[in-house]
């Protein structure tokens, strides 16, 4: 299966199994994704990864996903794009694909101009030329070109280990010669490759040469503006490819193997000729060991300058210099003249060069040479391009699903009371599954602070529906009932009835076919289906549902049972809205009557109570109905988050049913809690919502903590300190009214309040403010309350109340805060990366009161022990950065200042984030500056300087 | 809870949040972006001396601005913004280097010069290297994580295999291994590889 996984599959016999197991299919599935996991990872990792000179500019993201092949290494990186190695799976062949730039095509002119070149440059066939198989649009937009791969070195490189002397003269010029026979035939065909260059020049294991990217015009941000045009095929070689106007910016990087003409502006029409110029600077380059106007990073204007002043002299010198015996003369001559800055005075044609190099080659004893390498090629036709759509969707779709594992045949079976309610928890567990199906798709972060920045729940949604359509977990029905059923509901919260009801429908189809029509799941499927119907004004049909809800439900479970009731509720509702209040209050009578008993204070209790506010309504009795809304909204706001739609929903039914200005009042929070996402609701809207709130319930109800504690989070991520702190206050206020004043629930709060009151940006912030104070008190609740499972939490509340008092200025306190908690962490006996930190905490505390001599000791150990622990975090250089001030600070200033140099990175940031401590950090430099460790104490005074420069200073110097 | 695996979001959060715990808070994105900031300005075109003082100041600059209230979520891409501040820096330093003497040498042959000439990638380009170097980070964070994990033979056989693109035969006569046990060890390594990473990529996931 590995070898089917990467495109081994004689006869396809593994594929075609797969495709009707799906345990197979999944597990082969799960290899390719290995497989493409491995070539991504190699790719990325296996190249040198620093290269001693700046690696080129990067062409791409990712390794590609490319249908067909196995995408492997990365060979080299251009202008243009990443080549990287890969096996075309039905061939076996060995290619490289190019994946070009993203953003290289500006336009679909562009898209379609490229793929024209491409057509051209699959048509050229020469050993000479590496060939092009086709070119593809990947699922990520980007182009790739499928190309033979040559394995072989660049000319450049083959050039430094080719031999020297006379057999070196030769070789060089053979390598030309054949270079420009390739170029000739392309010229044949109306290519003109106009950036030849050694890097476009591969030498093979035979010494062969292959020129790359031939009839590709070379296209970089510039040319998008239009100025390169491409070979137009129609045209003859001679008048082929134009250069415009923004040549400098194309031939940027390259300038030194351009023509003169092609730096002319627009009109200058280039032909052969630059490429025969560009054979000849290559020649050069390989007879001399550089290019004849300076390197190729030398500026462009100097290159352009000497190009036009002609000037090329002392070829023979150098040549021999670098020791090749044979370059006289004739050689200069040949070379003078392919690089004429006249292209009248070059040679006609590649061909025409390439004889004469013959010519210069039997002027003395000929090295023989290898056969060539004729390979098999294929020339595929252009693809048709085509998006795929990602087969991603239904990996592991069967996978990881192991409820209702035991026949449902039993369930279906189970008559007793006891048995239902237990398939019943059985088909929740499905639903709380389809719920963390539903949410990993939803949530493609596991982040709970960024639950209220869902992105794009659409595609989500889409996601799952699709899978679900696909046949995804097609032997469990429950599952795929339970998916159903959740999108359904996300439909039914955003009003697309239309999608409710079809997804109800088959929710519904699917508990059928897993239970028959008799089973109490089946009443729960008819009874949200004719919620559907009723919210669409499908009165008859929701009441025909309802009411075989009903009759299922209560023939199963008896008609006292708390979900026949909720189909009561419901069959109340429907009657109410055809107009017939009387029968409708008599139901909804009774509905509430068995919730209240069976399911008090429950959303379900809460929800009948609504209806019957609404029948009595109907039935003339407003008073009642009144007050009904109001007990039912109070229940709903007790159990239900803010954000819950059924609260808003409750707050517009009640407003609705009292009227007047509370009721507008009511309705206006409603409205505020529709708002899309919670950080837009603006201050005063929080504070409506709270008043709203703690009128409904009362002040100090854990409900209305919980929403101050929502509202002050707010508030300090907008940096709005005084209403996070007066929120946060009111919370902790809150839970101590109701829980006491040393209940676990006040921990949260209190931390809240640290948060709000000590934030660095808060500029009203003071040495004297208690926030210390307030992590002391949590770390008393927690260390009072702690479970087994609690240790590391209070460890951690301890360092953190430590290090506030030292940040408070309070460092006597601090001291023995830390002295005890480091004392604990050694009772415990198991040392873990967090007990370096209070070890830390108390190096830096010694020497803050200047009693450095102690620092010493505690900032070795914490070193020691994040060094054991995990000596690669990043956090480890501020470790670093305590004990070489330690170190400095007692007269070891040389072992201190590299740990310092180690460190200064944190410093600057810390002095930034609003160390107020900046006075130890230039004692340290003075230290270092006294014992000559100049370097060290610059680098920290600097960090100083930069970290102490505050955006407003940043901004005045602008 | 010090050392659960945080998302930037909360990272951020904490750091903005309070002073206390701001260290650790900050080493997590030190570590995290510090790496992705180096890989990001070489790939622009700076020396490794260049590119580790460009991180250093992109780092700074960022924190600043975190302090200054620059930076809100919800406004804009996080790595838009710190993409900003290390291109800006890039900049700086290319103008700086073209300004030393030994780089103004008309047609100087020899030296290299430490900054290439070349064209600035456009967003998508940034944002494509910007992801590169972000996987970049990640793999290497991960193979680094598998070390130790793993016999030393299966993490040797995975890397000729994978990596280096060794024959079957060759890594199994070299690890000492029977085909069985190879194809075992590579998968265990790549099993584990995968988790790693997508467990890390995710942290990287909220910079958007």
């Amino acid at each position: 299966m590995a070898a089917a996984a990467s495109g081994d599959d004689p006869g396809g016999l593994i594929a075609s199994h797969a495709s009707a197991c799906p345990a197979c299919r999944a597990a082969l599935d799960d290899l390719r994704e290995g497989e493409r996991f491995t070539a991504r990872f190699a790719g990325v990792l296996s190249p040198p990864q620093r290269p001693g000179s700046a690696p080129p500019a990067d062409a791409s993201g990712s390794i590609p996903v490319i249908p067909g092949y196995t995408v492997g290494e990365e060979l080299s990186r251009g202008g243009q794009g990443v080549v990287y190695r890969a096996v075309q799976h039905e061939t076996r062949r060995a290619v490289a694909i190019k994946v070009m730039l993203r953003g290289l095509f500006a336009s679909q002119r562009e898209i379609a101009r490229f793929e024209r070149e491409v057509e051209i440059a699959a048509s050229l066939r020469h050993p000479g030329i590496v060939t092009v198989y086709e070119a593809r649009l990947l699922d990520d937009g980007r182009h790739a070109l499928i190309m033979e791969l040559i394995d072989g070195e660049p000319l450049s490189a083959w050039a430094t280990r080719a031999p020297m002397g006379r057999e070196g003269f030769l070789r060089r010029l053979g390598v030309v010669r054949e270079v420009a026979l390739a170029v000739h035939y392309a010229h044949g065909r109306g290519v003109i490759h106009r950036d030849l260059k050694p890097g476009n020049i591969v030498i093979d294991a035979s010494g062969e040469p292959h020129v790359l990217d031939f009839g590709l015009a070379r296209r970089g941000n510039e040319a998008n503006a239009g100025g390169v045009r491409a070979v137009d095929p129609k045209r003859s070689w001679s008048g082929a490819g134009l250069i415009g106007a923004s040549m400098i910016g194309v031939f940027q990087g390259t300038p030194a193997y351009a023509a003169p003409e092609q730096f002319e502006g627009e009109g200058s029409a280039v032909d052969v000729r630059a490429d025969v110029y560009s054979l000849g600077v290559i020649l050069h380059e390989l007879l001399t060991g550089r290019a004849p106007f300076g390197d190729p990073s030398s500026g462009l204007t100097e290159i352009v300058g000497l190009k036009r002043s002609g000037g090329l002299t002392g070829l023979k010198a150098r040549a021999s210099a670098l020791g090749l015996v044979g370059a006289g003369a004739d050689a200069e001559a040949v070379v003078g003249k392919a690089m004429s800055v006249d292209r009248e005075g070059r040679y006609p044609s590649a061909l025409a060069f390439a004889d004469d190099l013959a010519s210069l080659m039997r002027g003395g004893a000929v090295a023989a040479r290898t056969g060539r390498l004729y390979r098999a090629r294929k020339f595929a036709q252009r693809h048709a391009v085509a998006l795929t759509v990602s087969a991603a969707v239904v990996v592991a779709a069967g996978a990881g699903i192991t409820v209702l594992a035991r026949s449902e045949f039993e369930a279906r079976a189970a008559r007793s009371l006891a048995d239902l309610e237990r398939s019943r928890s059985r088909l929740e567990s499905a639903r709380a599954e389809a719920v963390s199906h539903l949410i990993d798709e939803l949530l493609p972060i596991d982040d709970p602070g960024l639950l209220t920045e869902v992105r794009g729940p659409k595609a989500g949604i889409y996601l799952l529906q699709s899978k679900v359509q696909d046949g995804a977990w097609s032997d469990r029905p429950l599952v795929r009932a339970g998916v159903h059923s959740l999108l359904a509901q996300v439909y039914e919260d955003r009003g697309v009835l239309n999608w409710a009801l079809v997804h109800r429908l088959r929710g519904a189809g699917e508990v059928h076919r897993a239970y028959g029509p008799s089973h109490p799941e089946m009443a729960e499927a008819l009874h949200h289906l004719a919620r559907v119907l009723l919210a669409r004004g499908e009165l008859d049909d929701a009441e025909q549902r309802a009411r075989e809800a009903l009759r299922v439900r209560s023939a199963s479970l008896g008609t006292g049972h708390a979900d026949t009731a909720r189909d009561l509720s419901l069959i109340a509702r429907i009657l109410l809205a055809k107009g017939d209040p009387a029968v409708a209050l008599r139901d909804a009578t009774r509905a509430e009557a068995v919730l209240a008993a069976e399911r008090p204070g429950t959303i379900e209790h809460a929800l009948s109570g609504r209806v019957l506010s609404d029948a009595l309504a109907a039935s003339g009795r407003a008073a009642e109905s009144t007050e009904r809304a109001l007990t039912s909204l109070r229940m709903i706001l007790e159990h239900s988050l803010d954000e819950d739609p059924e609260v808003s929903r409750a707050l517009t039914h009640y407003g609705s049913r009292i009227g007047g200005p509370r009721g507008d009042t009511l309705q206006r929070a409603a409205a505020d809690l529709n708002a899309a996402r919670r950080d837009d609701r603006p201050t005063e809207a929080w504070a409506r919502w709270v008043e709203v709130k703690s009128g409904l319930l009362s002040p100090t109800h854990p409900s209305v903590a919980l929403t101050l504690m929502f509202w002050a989070r707010v508030e300090v991520n907008r940096r709005n300190f005084s209403a996070a702190q007066s929120a946060a206050q009111r919370a902790l206020d809150a839970y101590e009214h109701e829980y006491g004043p040393e209940a676990r629930e006040l921990c949260d709060a209190l931390e809240l309040l640290n948060h709000a009151r000590g934030s660095v940006f808060n500029s009203q912030r003071s040495a004297e403010d208690s926030n210390a104070d307030a992590l002391g008190r949590r770390l008393r609740i927690l260390r009072a309350t702690a479970g087994p499972f609690d240790e590391l939490e209070v460890m951690v509340a301890w360092r953190e109340y430590g290090a506030s008092l030292m940040w408070t200025g309070r460092v006597e306190a601090a001291e023995k805060e830390l002295r005890s908690c480091i004392a604990r962490w050694e009772e415990i006996g198991r040392p873990v990366y967090e007990s370096a930190r209070p070890l830390n905490y108390l190096a830096y505390v010694h020497m803050l009161s200047g009693r450095v001599g102690k620092a010493l000791e505690p900032a070795r150990r914490a070193h020691d022990l994040a060094m054991r622990f995990e000596p690669e975090r990043a956090e480890t250089r501020w470790f670093d950065f305590v004990l070489g001030a330690a170190l400095a600070l007692n007269g070891r200033e040389h072992e201190g200042a590299p740990l310092v140099v180690a460190g200064v990175g944190f410093a600057e940031v810390f002095v930034i984030l609003g160390e107020p401590n900046t006075s130890l950090f230039r004692r340290i430099a003075d230290a270092l500056d006294r014992a000559g460790e100049d370097r060290a104490a610059a680098s920290l005074r600097e960090a100083i300087r930069r970290g102490g420069v505050t955006p407003d200073d940043v901004a005045a110097s602008k | 809870m010090a050392d659960l695996p945080l998302t930037t979001t909360l990272l951020l959060d904490r750091l903005r949040r309070t002073w206390e715990g701001g260290e650790s808070a900050w080493a997590e994105i030190d570590a995290r972006y510090r790496p992705v900031l180096i890989g990001f300005t070489r790939s622009l075109g700076l020396s490794e001396a260049d590119a580790e003082d460009a991180a250093q100041w992109t780092l700074a600059e960022f924190s600043r601005g975190l302090r200054g209230g620059q930076y809100e979520r919800g406004k804009g891409r996080l790595r838009s913004w710190v993409m900003g501040i290390a291109r800006h820096r890039v900049e700086m330093i290319r103008r700086s280097v073209g300004r030393r003497p030994e780089n103004k040498k008309v047609g100087g042959s020899g030296g290299v010069s430490p900054i290439e000439e070349r064209e600035t990638p456009d967003a998508e380009g940034m944002e494509a290297i910007w992801d590169r170097e972000v996987e970049r980070a990640v793999f290497e964070e991960a193979w680094r994580r598998v070390q130790g994990r793993f016999a030393p033979e299966s993490l040797r056989a995975f890397e000729l295999v994978a990596m280096r693109g060794a024959s079957s035969a060759a890594a199994a006569a070299e690890c000492g291994m029977n085909f069985e046990a190879l194809y075992m060890a590579k998968s265990r390594v790549t099993k584990a590889l995968r988790e790693i990473a997508a467990d890390l990529t995710r942290r990287y996931g909220d910079d958007e």
